[in-house]
């Protein structure tokens, strides 16, 4: 058992009218059968006293919104790198700056060679 | 009843539970969300003995008590909204002057003395519910004549000197409170 602090007559007078109160017999049993089961394995928990039904409802909720929130950021941050990617691509073809500053043609397909064979064999000059 | 590391809970439900009870009787509780509130913060220093966290050496046990009934406290606040408890002062005086301090089946009015008492009871819980943090906590822990001023500057994580000046001004404030409902 601690010892009492050090009184402060005014203090104590105080707060004397909370002292008389004492649990009843039947809270200090109902405390001890709390205890006792606690110490055996499990106890029931009073400040969320929810049945184990209602317990896996919350388990299955809570896994579900976690699952789906992680499946919209995946969808989410995989479009913006595919986006990413072909913005990145695109760059790549038509915006090659030569050395003098001024941005190259786009490289020739194959239509342009095909245009271009069909140019010569007209009359060379196109005319 | 078995005990964990030694300790006899029997013991334990002696000493801490009538101290945690006015705790929380203090706090606003009605009488039986009291009770669960001890039983709970009983349960929980029980769950820290099996894991091997509770140390009597590293701190009182009665410190590691309030120290868990505060949570257990906040827990409820949060639950309920502390607002609720003392954010209508008309209310928290009906509520107090029906229901904390008495046990189930008690008659308030067996006797007039008794029932004074009584009265003035609910009207300093009134008065202590009125204070601002940490003066209110400081005076709920103070209800427990056993809780060193240390151990409650311990609880709170403040310094023993902030704690005793609270308790000074809070003296001065609660007897003001006292006069003004007098």
């Amino acid at each position: 058992m601690t010892k009492k602090r050090e009184t402060d007559p005014e203090l104590e007078q105080l707060l004397r009218a909370y002292r008389d109160v004492q649990p009843t017999s039947d809270e200090k049993e109902k405390w001890r059968a709390a205890i006792a089961q606690e110490v055996r394995g499990s106890a029931p928990i009073v400040a969320s006293a929810a049945s184990p039904r209602s317990n896996l409802y919350r388990l299955v909720v809570r896994t579900a919104i976690q699952v789906g929130v992680a499946a919209s950021l995946g969808f989410v941050i995989g479009a913006y790198f595919t986006e990413r990617r072909s913005e990145q691509g695109q760059a790549m073809l038509f915006s090659q700056t030569e050395p003098n500053g001024m941005t190259s043609r786009p490289p020739a397909t194959m239509d342009d060679e095909r245009e271009t064979v069909r140019v010569n064999l007209d009359g060379g000059d196109g005319r | 009843m078995r005990t964990v590391d030694g300790i006899d809970w029997n013991e334990v439900v002696e000493d801490l539970g009538p101290a945690l009870l006015r705790y929380f009787l203090a706090a606003g509780f009605a009488r039986a969300s009291a009770s669960d509130g001890v039983q709970e913060t009983l349960l929980r220093l029980v769950r820290l003995a099996k894991e091997g966290e509770y140390d009597p050496n590293r701190g009182s046990p009665r410190m590691l008590a309030f120290g868990i009934a505060r949570l257990v406290k906040h827990e409820f606040y949060r639950k309920v909204g502390e607002h609720d408890l003392y954010g209508d002062a008309k209310e928290f005086a009906d509520r107090a002057d029906s229901v904390s301090a008495f046990a189930p089946g008690e008659s308030a009015a067996s006797s007039d003395a008794l029932f004074a008492e009584r009265q003035s009871a609910a009207r300093l819980r009134e008065v202590i519910g009125m204070l601002e943090y940490p003066v209110r906590e400081i005076f709920f822990l103070l209800i427990d004549e056993e809780l060193k001023l240390e151990e409650i500057a311990g609880i709170l994580s403040i310094p023993v000197g902030t704690v005793k000046s609270h308790v000074h001004r809070g003296k001065e404030k609660i007897k003001l409170g006292l006069k003004e409902k007098v």
